[in-house]
């Protein structure tokens, strides 16, 4: 199949296609970083409907393996995860997986998870010999399930500043930047973003959460803490996304528990231009081609021409009281 | 391995069957066949589903369930009643539909000709290991707790004969009283570990797995089939990989098939 066939069938009165920050993608949804495999012989087929492009898993310098012990808990409506950014390293992603992820002919985002502003430059070098086969590097800084670098980061504007401004030094493509739920303050942390040249703005990534295992009398992860997403967070990211498009003109891509198109639509009227859907794929492997058909119909009885047109109108409901 | 062959698809379930009798006929295990066809046909011994456990977002995961059997388009699962999952899978009426993700995993290797299957079943992990005894052929040992098991017992015996089963359980009160373990350090279990081209393969509970490991003499191929907690089942989240002597494998793509004496047990918790 090819992603012409994957993309824009649903309902061809309606365009779905978005402009993020320099980046056009033929849906405003996105496969969230870390819930794909790297490997195109692996997808699921049938999840490519309507898939604007897709995140990398976390990328860092050298290979990591990962965390010990469990790694994923159920919980409520959702799922807690302790991965701890297992990859291959940056080299064996631009030599080895994104060719093959590239001549898919979806595009690829990279997600890079940084251990410190050193580590900037020669992370982003091999990115930026592999051309035109990223079309965006999406700076993580909210990574729970790590020690050096992840959500240390992203906590407050000044964390923020220093990694954007790092990163831009070296990127200069679209550099999206991934924030954390955890940041006290959604708006400063976004114009932290905004002010050191991110081009759009990720909100945001998973919520610190534990577990305990009552059997073993011990926390369940290895690491005591984990991420929480899935339908169970969804309220509380609409909620950051909102707080976000308060205070910026960025573009903003909600992220955190989408499991329906009413759910992308909420985030679209809130202020998001586009989504990332995670857990959602846990559940359900057509998700991205439902949404984009809701979407569609939902925009077209809005009388409205483009997904797009959808974006931000939430916002002036006091205009329709 | 999988190649892009995994799908999701609806499956009605056609019937359903509770092995257990008394108290034990709600925990199972169960037999559930449900019209699969296309799933059912790419299929293979050790290989795994995904199936949902009702409609909504709670329970939110799929859970993952041996393909225990496929009758033309008919697919059957072998379900035990662990936790709220399993419980409302079990309470499904026939007809009702699920959602299937599958088939996933790398399967058991294929036996080669003159290649003798020696399958050691720990309760419910005889799923997979009826299924490769169909259509492989070999014999199957099956460890169970007490005599609550006896429908599973009969069910393994329906399908493959009594000649090709030996039963042990904990209490004695089923065929022979012991555990595959026990069973194969006795003089019997020796006689039949030392055929020639025997190669072992194994699923059920994980300190029956790495005990195998450590009590199988060395020559022996042996192969064991994990369980561990899964997210998406093909191989995007990371969240079921497996301690192995290759690093950290995923059960749901390298596995959950893996070389027995690769697994790091020790590792496992
Ligand atoms: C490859 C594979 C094949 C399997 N085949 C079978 C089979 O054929 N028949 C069968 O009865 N069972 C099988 N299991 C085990 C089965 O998946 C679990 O018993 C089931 O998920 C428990 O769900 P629950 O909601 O009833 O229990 P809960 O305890 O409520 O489950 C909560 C969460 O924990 C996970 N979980 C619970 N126990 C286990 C466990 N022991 N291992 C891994 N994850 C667990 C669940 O998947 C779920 O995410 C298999 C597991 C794997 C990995
Ligand atoms: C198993 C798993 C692994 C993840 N790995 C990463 C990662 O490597 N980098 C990253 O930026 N986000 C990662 N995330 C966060 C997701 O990309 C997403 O932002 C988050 O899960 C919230 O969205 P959801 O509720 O749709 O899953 C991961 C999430 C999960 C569940
Ligand atoms: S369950 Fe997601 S990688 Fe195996």
């Amino acid at each position: 199949m090819s992603w012409d066939d994957v993309c824009g069938k649903s309902n061809p009165g309606v365009r779905l296609s978005v402009c993020l920050g320099g980046v056009t993608l033929a849906s405003p949804v996105l496969l969230a970083s870390g819930v794909w495999p790297m490997d195109p012989s692996l997808w699921p087929v049938q999840t490519l409907r309507g898939v604007g492009g897709i995140c990398s898993k976390g990328l860092t310098l050298e290979p990591r393996e990962g965390n010990s012990g469990i790694r994923i808990w159920e919980t409520p409506c959702g799922v807690l995860n302790s991965i701890g950014l297992q990859n291959r390293g940056v080299r064996v992603f631009v030599e080895e997986e994104l060719p093959r992820m590239a001549a898919t002919g979806i595009p690829v985002i990279a997600n890079v998870a940084p251990a410190g502003s050193v580590e900037m430059e020669p992370l982003l070098a091999p990115l930026r010999s592999a051309g035109a086969s990223v079309v965006a590097v999406e700076l993580n800084l909210s990574c729970p399930n790590v020690a050096d670098g992840g959500m240390a980061w992203g906590k407050t504007p000044e964390g923020i500043r220093e990694a954007v401004r790092a990163a831009r030094g070296c990127w200069p493509g679209p550099l999206w930047v991934k924030l954390t739920p955890q940041a006290p303050d959604m708006a400063a942390a976004v114009r932290a973003a905004e002010d050191c040249g991110a081009d759009a703005v990720v909100v945001a990534n998973t919520w610190l959460g534990a577990a305990m295992d009552l059997k073993r009398r011990r926390p369940v992860f290895d690491r005591i803490v984990a991420g929480l997403s899935g339908p169970a967070v969804f309220p509380l990211s609409l909620r950051c996304v909102w707080e976000a498009a308060e205070a910026t003109t960025v573009p903003l891509i909600g992220s955190g528990g989408i499991a329906s198109w009413e759910n992308v639509a909420a985030m679209l009227l809130a202020g998001a231009t586009a989504v990332q859907v995670g857990s959602g794929l846990f559940r359900d492997l057509d998700l991205p081609g439902k949404i984009v058909d809701g979407l569609a119909a939902y925009t077209a009885s809005s009388g409205f021409g483009e997904i797009s047109d959808l974006v931000g109108t939430g916002r002036k409901y006091s205009e329709y009281r | 391995m999988c190649s892009g062959t995994v799908e999701e698809r609806s499956a009605r379930l056609v019937a359903r069957t509770f092995l257990g009798g008394g108290a034990a006929r709600e925990r199972g295990p169960l037999l559930l066949e449900l019209d699969a066809p296309e799933i059912a046909a790419k299929s293979l011994p050790g290989q795994f589903l995904l199936v949902t456990c009702g409609e909504g977002s709670d329970p939110f995961l799929l859970r993952p369930l041996a393909v225990a059997g496929v009758r033309g388009e008919v697919l059957s699962l072998l379900v035990q009643v662990r936790g709220e999952g399993t419980r409302r899978l079990a309470a499904l009426a026939p007809g009702s539909v699920l959602r299937l993700r599958g088939p996933l995993g790398t399967p058991f290797t294929t036996p080669k000709e003159a290649e003798r299957l020696l399958c050691i079943a720990g309760g419910v992990g005889a799923a997979p290991l009826l299924f490769m005894a169909e259509r492989w052929g070999g014999s199957v040992l099956l460890g169970v707790p007490d005599a609550s098991w006896e429908g599973l017992v009969h069910h393994c015996v329906s399908r493959i004969g009594s000649s090709k089963v030996t039963v042990l359980s904990d209490d004695g009160s089923l065929g022979e009283k012991g555990n595959p373990c026990s069973f194969l350090a006795s003089e019997k279990g020796s006689a039949l570990l030392a055929f020639p081209n025997t190669r072992i393969c194994a699923c059920g509970p994980t300190g029956m797995l790495a005990a195998l490991a450590e009590a199988l003499p060395p020559s022996l191929p042996y192969e064991a089939s994990l369980e561990t907690r899964m997210g998406c089942g093909y191989g995007g989240c990371l969240g079921c990989v497996v301690p192995t002597e290759r690093g950290r494998l995923r059960a749901c793509v390298e596995g959950p098939v893996f070389a027995g004496r690769e697994v790091r047990w020790h590792e496992l918790g």
